[in-house]
């Protein structure tokens, strides 16, 4: 390669890696603000107080949603596999929401409540017919019953 | 190896011509690819689980949202090479690439927002993948644009293939930011070793990814006629060319 053309090439390289260098520490710095959502566990173990509008995000706890009788108030749990917190909220679930699948609520924190006053459902990355869904369940239940026995 | 293919490829005479031969050929063929995936998705495969019939707008928008970083990533590689070499060509690719790019990123954007409001319940939010995409959309439009403010081409043309350069950061950021960050966007759902996507909706779709990167190789080509023509106008086969078309009379020196 002949020297000037050499010259751009290293010219290339050096931006390559200096672009890289910065936005890798840029991002390793701003990790947490970047992220749309605490998890359960983030929010209560922060070390600093957290106030104010937030987002919360996790996967509905099965059998955890309590429904008031004459109004739309509710009540569940999200989880993170290793905490779970209580969700407080009223007013109608999106679509998509259900047990088991996730779930970012905005809000905010206090006394080991979150007051949600907006719900996001957040999609899996599966896709599969009605017909493969049920195949599937069908399979899980038998498996579970073969367990029992 | 023999290289001598491409080298007769980089002269903007025997590109034109080559492109002209067989560009019908891959155009109309991407087409009819375009129109058997999506007739097959839209219509013989059965609804999501979950998300019923709204699940749909995946066969646009993944294909899409994968041309829009690849085509960022040829506009780059061609940027590149005309930096160091000064080929007249690798220019001429990067600016028509950066054209096509920024329509698939747009396409993405707004496709993705109409999918989120049946599914999320919001058409937008700020999360790592959403805004990576959108930033995207930004490098694109300033490759665009710097090449109309700087007067003398050969300049413009150096100045993009730098700034391709410094926006290439962004793509590793918008294919892992799923996995790095807390996002509402899902996760990837085609790895190259695994899919979450039953067989019966992935094969349309791979479908309409192959026949959407088909026709943007069309498209290229068919931009890359025009930009040849624009720029050789002076030799005497472009001359020939233009006046045979009679869309334009050239100016005679």
């Amino acid at each position: 390669m002949n020297p000037i053309r050499r010259k751009r090439l290293i010219l290339i390289l050096v931006i390559l890696t200096g672009v890289s260098l910065t936005t890798l520490l840029a991002a390793i710095a701003l990790k947490e603000s970047i992220s749309l959502f605490y998890t359960p566990t983030s929010l209560i173990s922060s070390q600093t107080p957290i106030t104010g509008s937030i987002q919360v995000g996790g996967i509905v706890v099965e059998n955890s949603i309590q429904r008031a009788p004459n109004n739309l108030k509710k009540q569940f749990q999200i989880t993170d596999k290793q905490n779970t917190l209580t969700i407080d909220y009223t007013g109608v679930f999106p679509d998509l929401f259900r047990e088991n699948s996730g779930i970012i609520a905005y809000g905010s924190f206090k006394d080991h409540v979150f007051y949600a006053t907006k719900l996001l459902a957040k999609h899996s990355a599966d896709y599969m017919p009605k017909t493969v869904e049920q195949a599937i369940k069908k399979l899980h239940d038998k498996q579970l019953k073969v367990s029992a026995l | 190896m023999n290289f001598s293919f491409l080298h007769k490829l980089s002269s903007p005479r025997y590109f034109y011509y080559f492109s002209i031969t067989y560009n019908p050929w891959i155009f109309y063929i991407s087409l009819l690819g375009i129109s058997i995936s999506l007739t097959w998705g839209l219509a013989f495969t059965a609804p999501d689980y979950l998300q019923g019939n709204s699940y749909r707008i995946i066969f646009m928008h993944v294909p899409v949202a994968s041309l829009a970083l690849s085509t960022y990533m040829a506009m780059a590689i061609a940027g590149t090479m005309g930096y160091i070499w000064r080929i007249k060509l690798a220019f001429l690719a990067s600016k028509s690439l950066a054209i096509i790019g920024f329509s698939w990123c747009t396409l993405a954007l707004i496709s993705g927002a109409i999918w989120g409001k049946p599914t999320w319940g919001t058409w937008w939010v700020w999360d790592a993948r959403l805004t990576s995409m959108f930033i995207l959309a930004f490098l694109y439009l300033g490759q665009i644009i710097l090449r109309y403010t700087i007067q003398n081409t050969e300049t413009a043309h150096r100045a993009c293939a730098l700034l391709g350069i410094v926006g290439l950061v962004n793509l590793p950021i918008i294919k892992y930011s799923v996995e790095w960050w807390n996002t509402l966007h899902q996760g990837a759902s085609i790895t190259l070793t695994s899919t979450s996507i039953a067989p019966e909706m992935l094969h349309p779709l791979l479908c309409a990814i192959a026949s959407f990167y088909l026709i943007t190789v069309s498209l290229f080509f068919y931009y890359m006629q025009c930009e040849i023509l624009k720029t050789e106008y002076q030799t005497t086969w472009a001359y020939k060319v233009l006046a045979s078309k009679n869309t334009m009379t050239p100016i005679s020196h």
